[in-house]
């Protein structure tokens, strides 16, 4: 029983929108370090039972790391927005949503990033990843600024976002990625 | 002949630093939160155990990353300050049979280190 009505109207509104056959691991709750790894095992988990290639395993996982260590670095606390995430399969191969609550300069930042990495050519995300790769630099709390660019490149640019208004200035930052066959 | 195990975790690989002959084993996933401080505390105990310049070979058999430990890899890759780090022969790369994207991260270190790779599938 979803008890967060937001949660619920997240479910149903993804339900109708996309064509999906299963949903294969669904969290919402604050995250932490071991939370992320374990949901990421289980996620491994779910996709080899499911018979998914390596690339498509190693894929999600990857991309899943980034989704939840951002909302685990980045999350606002607010009880009516919590956290999500939600992986499904669908007749192309997966998808996830996510999405947790963030504030107004967060949300200038992320749309900005986003919006930049979507209008990348295709032919030119490698180069691109492999350019911001070799700049890089990690910073003391263990960011590299380069998890939204590796969520772009490796699912082909095949992400949509959102940003809803909510209380207290913040948004909620709504994010679905394919990960196609 | 001397040897350090550092166990891995949930978001940890388990490391093998191996001293005459030289080498360092790297297995399991590497997604720490906070990977500047976990390489910094691997990259102490390898100038512990390692003070020549003596071949070294590096296996790297990851399961998953995230991209500050990619960046992290990649620093480690390039130091070339420490006798340890002077003489690296040949890095290992070893993925699962038709894991196009751990083989193209490979493929990307390899790149930008300017080490000689040799990539295994098993």
């Amino acid at each position: 029983m979803i008890k967060s009505k937001k949660l619920s109207e997240i479910l149903s509104s993804i339900e109708t929108q996309d064509e999906i056959i299963d949903f294969l691991f669904v969290f919402s709750g604050q995250l932490n370090e071991d939370v992320v790894a374990t949901a990421v095992k289980l996620i491994e988990r779910k996709l080899k039972m499911e018979m998914h290639s390596p690339t498509t395993i190693t894929r999600t996982k990857i991309i899943s790391t980034e989704i939840l260590q951002n909302i685990t670095k980045h999350q606002m606390e607010n009880k009516d927005l919590l956290p999500y995430y939600f992986l499904a399969s669908t007749d192309k191969g997966l998808v996830i949503y996510a999405g947790n609550a963030i504030s107004d300069s967060g949300k200038t930042e992320i749309e900005k990033q986003l919006g930049l990495y979507k209008s990348y050519p295709a032919e030119e995300m490698r180069k691109i990843y492999l350019n911001a790769l070799s700049k890089s630099i990690v910073d003391s709390n263990g960011n590299a600024g380069l998890g939204l660019l590796d969520i772009a490149y490796r699912s082909g640019q095949k992400f949509n976002y959102n940003f809803s208004p909510a209380a207290n200035n913040a948004y909620l930052f709504d994010l679905n990625v394919w990960i196609t066959k | 002949m001397e040897k350090i195990i550092i166990e891995g975790s949930l978001n940890t690989p388990e490391i093998t630093i191996h001293s005459n002959p030289n080498y360092i084993t790297i297995k399991g996933v590497c997604a720490p939160e906070n990977p500047k401080k976990f390489f910094s505390e691997f990259i102490h105990q390898v100038e512990f155990l390692i003070a020549d310049v003596k071949p070294l070979e590096i296996t790297i058999h990851l399961d998953y990353f995230n991209t500050g430990s990619s960046r992290s890899l990649l620093d480690f890759l390039l130091i070339r300050a420490n006798d340890a780090f002077k003489n690296i022969t040949k890095v290992h790369w070893i993925v699962e049979g038709g894991d196009d994207d751990l083989f193209e991260a490979g493929k990307m270190l390899e790149e930008l280190s300017g080490l000689p790779f040799h990539f295994k599938e098993i």
